[in-house]
């Protein structure tokens, strides 16, 4: 086997062209390496967002610039690929959830128990997805909870259940054997700031916690 | 196996490849709002008429016509092409929670309103490529102006002939439901006349 490649090298090194085709080989493999590096770090900015575009608290991302005009390259290219249409994020917010507290993947085959503070706007809506943003097929049709509707404790917390089967209280149904996506979405922003919405919003969204797992 | 290649040529061959690669990812960048077929006018251009007004329907387990919707809320949608003139959109605003938001066709939200903005039972708002209206002052004007009127009138200033409307009507419980479909019902968008821009002014 090495022989016959040392015996190819050679034929190749003595054919005329063989220059030629090594710059010709180099250029391609340069275009090659090009392509894959913008792409792949296009994609994953795209999907996942970064610093500059996102803001991380606990198990929820929020893109920082949703639905804003002149918002940044990257949100927009985002937006475009989700096919959403935010409302400008002084007036909204929209959370997303792929994985619980621990870090894990949300996974239809376990039960999660959402506990969270007061949020600071006009209306919230919790509901659960797959992860191309389609709602989940289940028996209830309780894929989502509002402000409205969510049972709350004394001090205004509440608990929201994600499970298969009925639970008392505020229960979402979750379906299915695929990875889900949770969005909470925020209409009627009470804080105007950043750094006010940082403090009244971001420290009150729910924690995530796994429970049982089937 | 060994590269027979001096460092600082290896160096300068994996700058090059970068630098390339930045340049091909800013264009994905950019070139991603325009050609992506994923965005919501794309979306929704088979499923919906320029200039009419749809009400979104959502089942689960089913192709939603805009992903991640709220189980929620109801939603209507209005693709506008103003080449032929100005649009009017006529809806019910009839709590803070309602709200209307138009979109560039790139998702760009640049005008908002809400039944938490104007204390008005309904709006009509005619949508004009019109550079000389100050959104901005509009909308102060919306949250200035006093008591409850029974329909509000606003004009909105577009930046491209082409855009979406998208009506939100949050479903508090389940109950409600049927009353907020009527309602959304009520909201109709089409472009407007030769006489009725005669008749109206504008």
């Amino acid at each position: 086997m090495k022989s016959r490649f040392i015996y190819l090298k050679n034929r190749i090194r003595r054919y005329r062209h063989a220059p030629l085709l090594a710059f010709a080989g180099r250029i391609v493999l340069f275009i090659l390496g090009g392509i894959t590096i913008g792409s792949v770090s296009a994609w994953y900015m795209i999907e996942n967002g970064s610093a500059l575009t996102t803001s991380q608290s606990g198990s929820w991302q929020l893109w920082i610039h949703d639905g804003d005009v002149g918002a940044d390259p990257y949100t927009l290219a985002h937006m475009s690929r989700k096919g959403r249409l935010p409302i400008t994020s002084s007036n909204a917010l929209y959370f997303a959830a792929t994985h619980d507290s621990e870090g894990e993947k949300i996974a239809a085959d376990c039960d999660y128990a959402l506990d969270g503070k007061p949020l600071a706007s006009d209306w919230w809506s919790l509901a659960v997805y797959s992860p191309d943003g389609r709602h989940i097929k289940n028996n209830s049709a309780r894929s989502s909870i509002n402000s409205s509707s969510a049972l709350r404790y004394e001090n205004g917390s509440y608990t929201i259940h994600l499970a298969r089967r009925a639970r008392p209280g505020n229960w979402i149904e979750i379906a299915g054997e695929n990875d889900l996506t949770l969005m909470l979405r925020l209409y009627g922003i009470h804080a105007s700031k950043n750094a006010q919405r940082s403090n009244s919003i971001e420290q009150n969204l729910p924690i995530i916690r796994r429970q049982d797992c089937h | 196996m060994s590269l027979n290649i001096p460092i600082s040529q290896l160096l300068y061959k994996i700058a090059t490849i970068s630098v390339f690669g930045a340049a091909v990812h800013i264009c994905i960048i950019l070139i991603m709002p325009h050609v992506s077929k994923g965005n919501a006018w794309s979306r929704l251009e088979d499923s919906t008429k320029l200039n009419e007004l749809a009400i979104l329907t959502q089942a689960p387990g089913r192709p939603s016509p805009l992903t991640f919707m709220a189980p929620d809320v109801s939603y209507a949608i209005c693709r506008y092409d103003l080449s032929n003139g100005p649009l009017q959109l006529r809806a019910p605003l009839p709590n803070d929670l309602w709200s209307i938001a138009l979109y560039t066709p790139h998702g760009e939200n640049y005008y908002l309103i809400s039944g938490r903005h104007v204390q008005s039972k309904a709006v009509n708002l005619l949508v004009v490529v019109d550079r000389t209206i100050d959104n901005e002052k509009q909308e102060e004007q919306n949250l200035g102006a006093a008591g409850k009127t029974e329909l509000r009138e606003i004009t909105v200033s577009a930046p491209a002939k082409t855009g979406m409307i998208l009506i939100r009507a949050p479903v508090p419980k389940p109950a409600f439901a049927a009353e907020v479909s009527a309602l959304l019902k009520q909201a109709f968008c089409r472009p407007v006349t030769f006489d009725q821009q005669a008749a109206t002014g504008r």
